[in-house]
């Protein structure tokens, strides 16, 4: 029986489905919580021994990123990997590696004082939206309308610490109240979700905006692949623009996804593809 | 840890809110370190230690959370 050890720090509905998905079809899963465990630098751990392969899905970043390359470093198989977990946890990092393999993105800058970034915002065109480097579920992301505003968003967080020191500011995209979420597993790219908010110029769910299917056409299959490809692959969940003259533009790569709303709007059962992806991995 | 029984087929368990002192039902399949709501408004990390389990309140979602 193919074990699968369940990498965690705070466990969701995701977790759990994922638990009682693999479970229904024959798979053991062996629940670990990172923050129960002491990595030994020096050498394996024995947990390592416990499982065929690892599904990484820690909510923290740092955590996520040390705990899957742990297992890597000892030679185990752990999914997401730790470069696609980096790749798409920094966002200038996800930016930069598209943006250089041709992939459309909206305009955006990193910069590392508040003078660059209001010299930046004039070139980009007020609104603009500034954003941490490391971070997820929309917080701290600010639209900023005008240089007051944005001068005003950069003291605060420039006193929140040096995570937040680095600006990552970008265009702001006129969406047409939704963004798209894209989800893929492996080589497959099997739902995908409008993230719709006519009210609030954020679309994420965690901020109120509503999932509604959506059918993933030709184009939009072959742009997650490519952008999956490029990030380092594995379970991902794209985040798409519909820019009226660009049309698409890749806003950012998640490598732990939520997907408990996509599941109830579509019906699509995401825990059975991610589970037999983590099985065929072992069975390759 | 507090007494386990059975309701409408799932095994709950009460423990002791840290925040208020009232009981909070915890359904079993809650794992370590879930984040739980309580009646009271605190929200709660959930902390297993073998067969012991106990609440902590929950101190705000970290800078590096979330997808």
């Amino acid at each position: 029986m193919v074990v699968i050890g369940l990498l965690y720090d705070h466990p969701r509905w995701e977790e759990k489905e994922i638990c009682r998905v693999a479970e229904v079809l024959g798979y053991k899963v062996l629940p670990l919580n990172v923050e129960r465990i002491v990595l030994d630098l020096n050498k394996r751990a024995e947990w390592i021994n416990a499982a065929d392969i690892f599904l990484q899905r820690s909510v923290s970043f740092y955590k996520a990123y040390a705990y899957s390359y742990y297992v890597e470093a000892f030679g185990g198989i752990v999914v997401n990997s730790s470069s696609t977990i980096w790749n798409c946890g920094n966002k200038f990092i996800t930016t930069l590696l598209l943006s250089k393999a041709g992939i459309p993105t909206p305009k955006a800058y990193l910069v590392s004082s508040r003078t660059a970034a209001l010299e930046v915002a004039e070139v980009i065109g007020y609104p603009v939206v500034v954003k941490p480097v490391i971070g997820g579920w929309g917080r701290y992301v600010v639209k900023a309308d005008t240089r007051d505003s944005l001068d005003g968003v950069l003291e605060l967080k420039e006193s929140l610490g040096a995570i937040y020191n680095l600006h990552y500011v970008q265009e702001f995209v006129n969406k047409p109240g939704r963004d798209i979420r894209v989800f893929v597993v492996g080589d497959n790219v099997p739902v995908a979700i409008y993230r719709v908010n006519k009210s609030y110029w954020k679309t994420n769910t965690a901020l109120g905006a509503k999932a509604e299917p959506l059918k993933v056409d030709e184009e939009l299959e072959k742009l997650a692949l490519k952008v999956a490809n490029v990030v380092g692959g594995g379970i991902l969940g794209i985040d798409i623009f519909e820019d009226p003259e660009r049309g698409y533009l890749v806003n950012e790569v998640n490598a732990n996804v939520d997907f408990r709303n996509t599941v109830r709007v579509t019906g699509y059962n995401l825990a059975r593809d991610i589970v037999e992806y983590i099985v065929s991995l072992v069975k390759r | 840890m507090g007494v386990a029984f059975v309701t409408g087929g799932c095994m709950v368990r009460t423990v002791v809110c840290p925040v208020c002192g009232g009981e909070v039902e915890l359904m079993d399949d809650v794992m370590d370190g879930e984040i739980i709501e309580h009646d009271c408004g605190a929200t709660l990390v959930v902390r297993i230690e073998g067969d012991n389990i106990k609440l902590e309140e929950f101190q705000g979602v970290e800078e590096d959370w979330g997808e």
